[in-house]
C-alpha cells in the first residue's frame, strides 16, 4: 500500500508523532532539534529561545479569535513553554487566489494588536500566493518568534514523580468554538475560544525566584491527552488525571456531551499545563487564579512512577481507566 | 461464589458509558456485561452508504446531509481502497455533517439549486426529528429535500438477539435505553420480557444510572421476578407513549423487511416515509437502489453485534481495524463496541500504540 498523508497527520495525535519520528526524523534530526515547543539557540555564549509554527483553521475567524491572533498567540504560548520572552518575529503568508483584501486586513489588525501588546517586532515576512482549495478562499500563516529568557535562571528539569498537574484555565472552549462557527451547529448562546497570549498571566509566576515550575506545555492540537501522551513517552513517566477536577465551563460540558466529544481531546489556544512541585502548588494556584486567564486554574492530576498504562483518568464515580491517544478524526456522534 | 451472569446492555450509549466512567471495572466479578447491537450506525449495512456515494457520484446537484460518525464507515468497493463519504468528500463530492435534522432547512433556501439528500438513521430516538424535519418540509413547501430513511426499531432487535443466542450465550437479563422507552412506551418491553422470560431494565445513561440499572437486574433475578423495571424516573414518569409516537406513525410506516449488520434480514424492523410523503422520499426521488457489497471478510462485526463474539475475538481487531482505519463499522461510532474496547485498552497490544 502506498502511503500517502491524510487529514489524520495533522490532527496532533498519535499519526502525527509517527510521522515526525518515522519520516521528518529520518532525514533532519540533529542533536540539537527540539522534541518541544520551543528550542535553546546558542551562538558563543549568547542564548535564546525560538520557535516556529503553522496556522491553518477553518473558519478563519471564531468567537474568541482569528487565524491572525493565533497565529501570534500560538508561538507567544509556545515560547513560554521555555520561559520565553516574545521579541522578535519572522512571518510566511500563503493566500489563496480570491482571498478579499478586506478579510487579509482583518486578520492583518489582529495580528497588529497581539505584536503591539507585547512589543514584538516584526522582522522579516513573505508572501505567496496559490490557487484556492475550495469555494472559501483563505490563508495560512507561519510564524517564528525568537526571545531572550525571562528569568537567566529559570531552566526546566521536565516532569517529576509527584508533581502536580494544574491546567491554568477552564479546558475545551477553543475546538468547541471553532466546531461551532464551521459546522454552524446551532446551540443557543455562544462559546467563544480561548485564544490568548499567556504572556501576562505566567510571566509574574516565571520570574519568581520563589515558585517552581519543573516542565510545561500548552494541550492545543491533540489536546490534553495528547500532550499527556507526548509527555509520557518522552520523560518515561505516567500521568494519572482527574476527571471530577477538569475545569470546564458548563456550556462547554454541556457541548461535549451533546457532540459526544472527549474534552480531553480538544484544541485549547489559551491553556498551559504546568507541572509543579507539591511545594508550590497552592501558591501558583493562587497566582494564577487572581488573573482573568487563569479563572479556571485548577490541579488536574499528578505524575506517577511509569506503569503499563501511562495516561490513565480517575473517573468520577471512582473508577480508573486508560486515556487513548487519538488516533481517530473525531466528530459529533448521532444521539 | 457467584455463578456467572450475564446482562446485555442493548443500547452502544451504554456501552460507551460503562468504559467511560470506569463502571465495567467495578462491577462485580461474575457480572459479565455483553454488548448488544443497540448501535445506529453499526448495524446500518454498508449498501445503503454506498447508494449515496453513488447518487452523489451521478448527480454533481446533490447535496448529501449525514450525522457526523456515518462520515467514516467504510464501505469497501474495492478491498484495497476503502471508499467512505468521507473519501467522497474528499474527491470534492458534497457531503455535509449535520447535528440536527431540521439545520437542513436553512441549507436548502440558501442554496435552492441543490438537491439535498438527508442520510435519516438511528433508532426511535432520532425518528421523531426525522418525521418532524418531513411535515416542515411540507408545510414550507420545500421541493430540494428527501429523506433517505433508514430508521431501525429497538424490540425486533432485542427479539433477534434473543433468538439467536444459544442457552449458554443468551443474557440473564437486559438493560433497555431509557430514551427509546420514552417515545415508545414501555408496553413492548413489557412483551420482550414475558415472552423471553428475561427482566428488562430501563436505564438513563448517567454511570448512576447504570450502577443502580445492574443492581435491579441482579435483584430481578435474585426474586426470580420478570417484567420490566424503570430505572429512568426522572424523565420516564407514566408509562405511556410518548407524543412523538404519533408523530412517528403520521409520517412512517414499516418497511416489509430491513437487511441489519449482523443481524439479517428483519421483518418490520425498519421505518419509511409513507406513501403520502413519497415527494419527500429519496429512495422514490432520486430511484435509488442498493447494490449488495461484500463486507471485509474477517471483519467480526455482525457476530459482535449479536453479543456471541467480543472484539477481542476478532482477528483485525487493534491490529489492520482501528479506529484511525477502520475496517468495520463497530469500530467507527463511538458507541461501537470495538472503538469502546481499543478506547479502554481491553486487548490492545503494544503494537497498536494506542497508549504506546
Amino acid at each position: 500500500m502506498t502511503e500517502i498523508i491524510s487529514r489524520i497527520h495533522g490532527t496532533g495525535g498519535r499519526s502525527t508523532h509517527e510521522l515526525i519520528s518515522k519520516i521528518f526524523h529520518s532525514y533532519l534530526k540533529n542533536p540539537n532539534l527540539s522534541s518541544h515547543d520551543a528550542a535553546i539557540c546558542r551562538m558563543g555564549s549568547e542564548e535564546f529561545l525560538v520557535t516556529t509554527d503553522c496556522h491553518v483553521v477553518e473558519p478563519l475567524f471564531f468567537p474568541g479569535g482569528d487565524i491572525g491572533k493565533m497565529a501570534v498567540t500560538g508561538v507567544i504560548n509556545d515560547l513560554l513553554t521555555q520561559g520565553g520572552r516574545p521579541q522578535f518575529m519572522s512571518l510566511g503568508f500563503i493566500l489563496e487566489e480570491g482571498l478579499a483584501f478586506e478579510t487579509l486586513r482583518r486578520v492583518l489588525e489582529s495580528m497588529k494588536a497581539v505584536l503591539a501588546a507585547h512589543e514584538i517586532q516584526l522582522l522579516c515576512a513573505d508572501t505567496k500566493v496559490v490557487p484556492a482549495r475550495n469555494q472559501n478562499p483563505g490563508l495560512m500563516i507561519a510564524s517564528t518568534l525568537w526571545g531572550s529568557r525571562l528569568h537567566p535562571d529559570r531552566k526546566f528539569s521536565g516532569p517529576q514523580i509527584g508533581d502536580a498537574i494544574i491546567s491554568t484555565s477552564f479546558i475545551g472552549a477553543h475546538g468547541i468554538a471553532v466546531l461551532q462557527a464551521r459546522e454552524q451547529l446551532a446551540f443557543r448562546g455562544q462559546i467563544e475560544s480561548d485564544c490568548a497570549s499567556l504572556f501576562p498571566l505566567l510571566a509574574p509566576i516565571l520570574t519568581d525566584n520563589n515558585l517552581s515550575i519543573h516542565f510545561m506545555r500548552d494541550p492545543t492540537r491533540g489536546g490534553v491527552a495528547g500532550i499527556s501522551h507526548e509527555i509520557c513517552k518522552e520523560f518515561e513517566i505516567s500521568i494519572e488525571l482527574w476527571e471530577d477536577a477538569l475545569p470546564l465551563r458548563p456550556p462547554v460540558r454541556a457541548a461535549m456531551e451533546l457532540l459526544g466529544l472527549d474534552v480531553l481531546e480538544v484544541p485549547n489556544e489559551g491553556v498551559m499545563i504546568l507541572f509543579v512541585p507539591p511545594s508550590s502548588t497552592e501558591e501558583i494556584l493562587k497566582i494564577l487564579r487572581i488573573h482573568t486567564l487563569g479563572a479556571g486554574a485548577a490541579q488536574i492530576g499528578e505524575v506517577q512512577k511509569q506503569s503499563g498504562s501511562k495516561v490513565t483518568l480517575r473517573t468520577r464515580i471512582g473508577g480508573n481507566r486508560k486515556v487513548p491517544w487519538t488516533d481517530a478524526l473525531n466528530f459529533p456522534r448521532i444521539c | 461464589m457467584s455463578s456467572e451472569l450475564r446482562i446485555m446492555e442493548f443500547c452502544g450509549g451504554h456501552t460507551h458509558a460503562l468504559f467511560r466512567s470506569g463502571l465495567l471495572e467495578l462491577l462485580a466479578p461474575h457480572i459479565k456485561m455483553i454488548h448488544g447491537p443497540g448501535c445506529p450506525v453499526c448495524v446500518l449495512p454498508p449498501h445503503h452508504i454506498q447508494a449515496v456515494i453513488d447518487l452523489l457520484e451521478s448527480d454533481p446537484q446533490v447535496v448529501a446531509c449525514v450525522y457526523g460518525d456515518l462520515l467514516r464507515i467504510p464501505t469497501l468497493v474495492k478491498a484495497a481502497t476503502s471508499e467512505s463519504l468521507l473519501a467522497a468528500k474528499s474527491r470534492g463530492r458534497d457531503v455535509r455533517m449535520i447535528y440536527s435534522p431540521l439545520d437542513i432547512l436553512q441549507l436548502a433556501s440558501a442554496e435552492p439549486s441543490k438537491k439535498f439528500v438527508f442520510m435519516a438513521i438511528g433508532f426511535e430516538t432520532t425518528a421523531p426529528a426525522t418525521a418532524l424535519l418531513v411535515k416542515e418540509l411540507a408545510r414550507r413547501n420545500v421541493t430540494n429535500v428527501s429523506i433517505l430513511c433508514l430508521h431501525v426499531l429497538t424490540p425486533p432487535a432485542i427479539e433477534t438477539v434473543l433468538q439467536a443466542l444459544t442457552a449458554a450465550e443468551r443474557p440473564h437479563a437486559i438493560i433497555g435505553p431509557g430514551h427509546v422507552a420514552l417515545v415508545t412506551g414501555l408496553k413492548l418491553f413489557s412483551e420482550l420480557s414475558e415472552r423471553f422470560g428475561i427482566p428488562i431494565v430501563i436505564s438513563g445513561f448517567e454511570a448512576e444510572d447504570l450502577k443502580e440499572s445492574v443492581e435491579l437486574c441482579t435483584q430481578s433475578l435474585s426474586q426470580k421476578k420478570v417484567g420490566v423495571v424503570n430505572q429512568y424516573t426522572r424523565a420516564l414518569k407514566v408509562d405511556q407513549q410518548g407524543p412523538a409516537q404519533n408523530l412517528l406513525e403520521e409520517v412512517f410506516d414499516l418497511r416489509k423487511t430491513f437487511e441489519w449488520r449482523g443481524l439479517g434480514s428483519l421483518p418490520k424492523s425498519a421505518y419509511r416515509l409513507r406513501p403520502e410523503w413519497a415527494k419527500y422520499d429519496a429512495e422514490v426521488q432520486h430511484s435509488i437502489t442498493y447494490r449488495s457489497l461484500a463486507e471485509h471478510p474477517q471483519c467480526q462485526c455482525g457476530q459482535i453485534l449479536l453479543g456471541k463474539k467480543t472484539p477481542t475475538d476478532c482477528r483485525l481487531f487493534a491490529k489492520a481495524c482501528r479506529p484511525s482505519r477502520p475496517l468495520g463499522a463497530c469500530m467507527v461510532s463511538g458507541e461501537g463496541a470495538c472503538h469502546a474496547y481499543f478506547d479502554a485498552g481491553v486487548g490492545v497490544g503494544k503494537d497498536a500504540g494506542a497508549f504506546q
